[in-house]
């Protein structure tokens, strides 16, 4: 097992790389002179070729890209991620200020996949081939056919507008978490539903299930105790990809739903051209995620020990 | 393949079809045109002059719902199709002369695919601006990863055979086994990527337009619309409504088509390892 960790470990290290060199990249092709972007933000100060050269210095624009990537990365690393160009204040601070508004909604979304995912799978594939099975196979495929900004918007009509009994903005109780949570799992509950229903019924084919029909144990515990613990490991290993949807997915929600997070952050940027915002948004994002997959990864690892001694490269 | 498991995928294809006649003929049967604003007409119901009524400005709904697909299913197409080819192209390379050359793309493969969901499309477009190029930039770099993957294992999968092994020894070169002996093997199952990869792509697209970092206005975009509508929903929400069914039938007709097409593939290859 510590063997594994290890090389799963540096194995992360290349990608972490990468992800930042990609973030360093978008702030070297934004348009324009960032010197120019930084004295020019408040509209009215005229700028000297003088201060604009100190400026340069002083964000080390002169210098060769190599130096600056690797300044920059020593940098983030400490923590600082440079300064927003509207406000002057950390970017690092802001995202990390948010960031847990966008991991509870990830988190409340993925237990909604963990939930309707894996319960609709277990239920479709032991109707196999009757007409709930083609039920869910329909709603599915809706799923995951529905724009998440469309389903929000039907979804605060009706619950919130109508109905008036959940809270359609802001943050505040597990109330206002259900609809954001919702809109952002239906896309990937969907695909659970789906790879938990063929999961299950590659299990049902298999022989020890006949063995155990055979001596006459009961569906439900033929079910629960034999089918599904070997049906849901593929599904837990795809749950990390899927949290790539989820956490990518979120900026929509959250501006949608009026959530202070990492998403909302970077949308107002982008409207305001904050290019450090927006490097920062990339770092951060792959970061979290690629930590995420570790973590799931060696939990999967833990769980089935075929994986960890198939000695297959990743 | 009995005639009931066809039902889905030939519906999915007619639903298709339709939506991309009327997409394609949108500027010979558009009534009105889809930008004319016409502030007395503003947000009627239904009717005989305007058969989805209108919108705020006045701007004739039938009209702008035929030309509001025409950019976003241009761009998208193009987009995945421009990532397949990459995809297919990287995957051999790394499947075929393993190696360095390998871990290299391999390493490739997963810093892209480290940066979650559409989170490379946002940061794209916020920095270059929402421009067709910088939209497809996004797509692609977001997209090409998946087909390189499977590309890449059924690579090293043939790469055994022993027809490759054969056509070496025939002395055929590198470039004429893999591309005219390894890829049309592969192909069926790349096309089945290339349907679910567009249909995701529609949706990115549509969310990225809503938020106005995707199609921009006047251009007119089913997404567009529904955020333009927001503001009137309770005097008329079938402006939000028609946009919205409009793109969940779109990426619904994709989905019953990729379904189909897999449950072809999947019979196929077991048919060819019976016999």
């Amino acid at each position: 097992m510590g063997k594994y960790c290890i090389k799963r470990l540096i194995s992360a290290v290349p990608v972490l790389l990468g992800i930042s060199m990609i973030a360093f990249i978008l702030g070297i092709i934004t348009p324009g002179d960032p010197a120019m972007m930084a004295l020019s933000r408040d509209g009215i100060s005229e700028v000297t070729e003088e201060q604009l050269e100190e400026k340069r210095e002083e964000l080390g624009l002169n210098d060769p890209v190599a130096v600056q990537y690797l300044r920059w990365l020593s940098n983030a690393l400490r923590g600082d991620l440079g300064r927003s160009y509207a406000d002057n204040t950390q970017v690092s601070g802001e995202l990390l200020r948010r960031l847990p508004v966008t991991l509870k909604l990830s988190a409340c979304s993925l237990i909604c996949v963990i939930i309707f995912g894996i319960a609709g799978g277990i239920w479709s594939a032991s109707k196999a081939g009757k007409a709930a099975d083609s039920c869910i196979k329909l709603i599915t495929n809706l799923l995951l056919s529905f724009p998440s900004f469309w389903l929000a918007i039907i979804l605060i009509i009706v619950f919130a507008e109508n109905w008036k009994i959940l809270p359609t903005n802001g943050m505040g109780g597990i109330r206002h978490m259900i609809l954001p949570s919702i809109t952002l799992s239906a896309a990937t509950i969907g695909m659970t539903v789906r790879l938990m229903r063929s999961s299950m019924l590659t299990e049902f084919g298999k022989q020890y299930m006949l063995a155990a029909n055979a001596k006459g144990i009961s569906r439900i515990k033929v079910l629960f105790a034999h089918a599904l613990p070997n049906a849901i490991i593929p599904v837990i290993t795809l749950i990390g990809n899927y949290m790539g949807g989820i956490l990518g997915g979120s900026f929509v929600v959250e501006n949608i739903f009026s959530l202070p997070g990492i998403g909302s952050y970077v949308l107002g940027a982008i409207h305001s051209r904050d290019y450090p915002v927006i490097q920062g948004y990339v770092l951060v994002m792959g970061f979290t995620y690629v930590l995420i997959s570790l973590v799931i990864d060696l939990l999967c690892a833990m769980i089935q020990p075929k994986i960890r001694l198939g000695g297959k490269d990743l | 393949m009995t005639k009931k498991q066809k039902i889905p995928g030939v519906i999915g294809l007619g639903i298709l079809v339709i939506i991309l006649l009327l997409s394609i003929l949108a500027p010979w049967i558009a009534p009105y045109d889809p930008n004319m604003v016409d502030m007395t007409a503003s947000l009627q119901g239904p009717s005989a002059q305007h058969l989805f009524g209108t919108d705020m400005l006045g701007r004739d709904m039938l009209s702008r719902i035929l030309y509001g697909g025409r950019s976003s299913m241009m761009l998208v197409l193009l987009a995945s199709v421009i990532s397949m080819v990459i995809g297919i192209l990287l995957g051999m390379i790394a499947g075929y002369f393993g190696g360095i050359c390998d871990y290299i793309l391999t390493v490739f493969t997963n810093i892209f695919q480290g940066l979650p969901g559409v989170s490379m499309m946002v940061a794209i477009a916020g920095i270059l601006g929402p421009s067709f190029q910088s939209l497809m930039l996004g797509m692609v770099l977001t997209s090409w990863t998946g087909f390189s993957r499977i590309v890449r294992t059924e690579t090293l999968k043939y790469r055994e055979e022993n027809f490759v092994e054969g056509l070496k020894i025939l002395g055929a070169g590198k470039i004429r086994i893999l591309f005219q002996h390894i890829l049309p093997n592969m192909l069926g199952n790349t096309i089945v990527l290339l349907t679910t990869r567009i249909g995701r792509n529609l949706l990115s697209i549509a969310g990225m337009s809503y938020l106005g970092l995707g199609i921009q206005p006047p251009t007119p975009d089913w997404s567009v619309m529904i955020n333009d509508a927001r503001v009137s929903f309770r005097s008329a929400p079938h402006l939000i409504l028609v946009p919205g069914i409009c793109i969940v039938l779109v990426v619904f007709s994709i989905q019953l088509i990729g379904d189909f097409l897999r449950d072809w593939m999947d019979r196929q290859n077991r048919e060819a390892s019976e016999l």
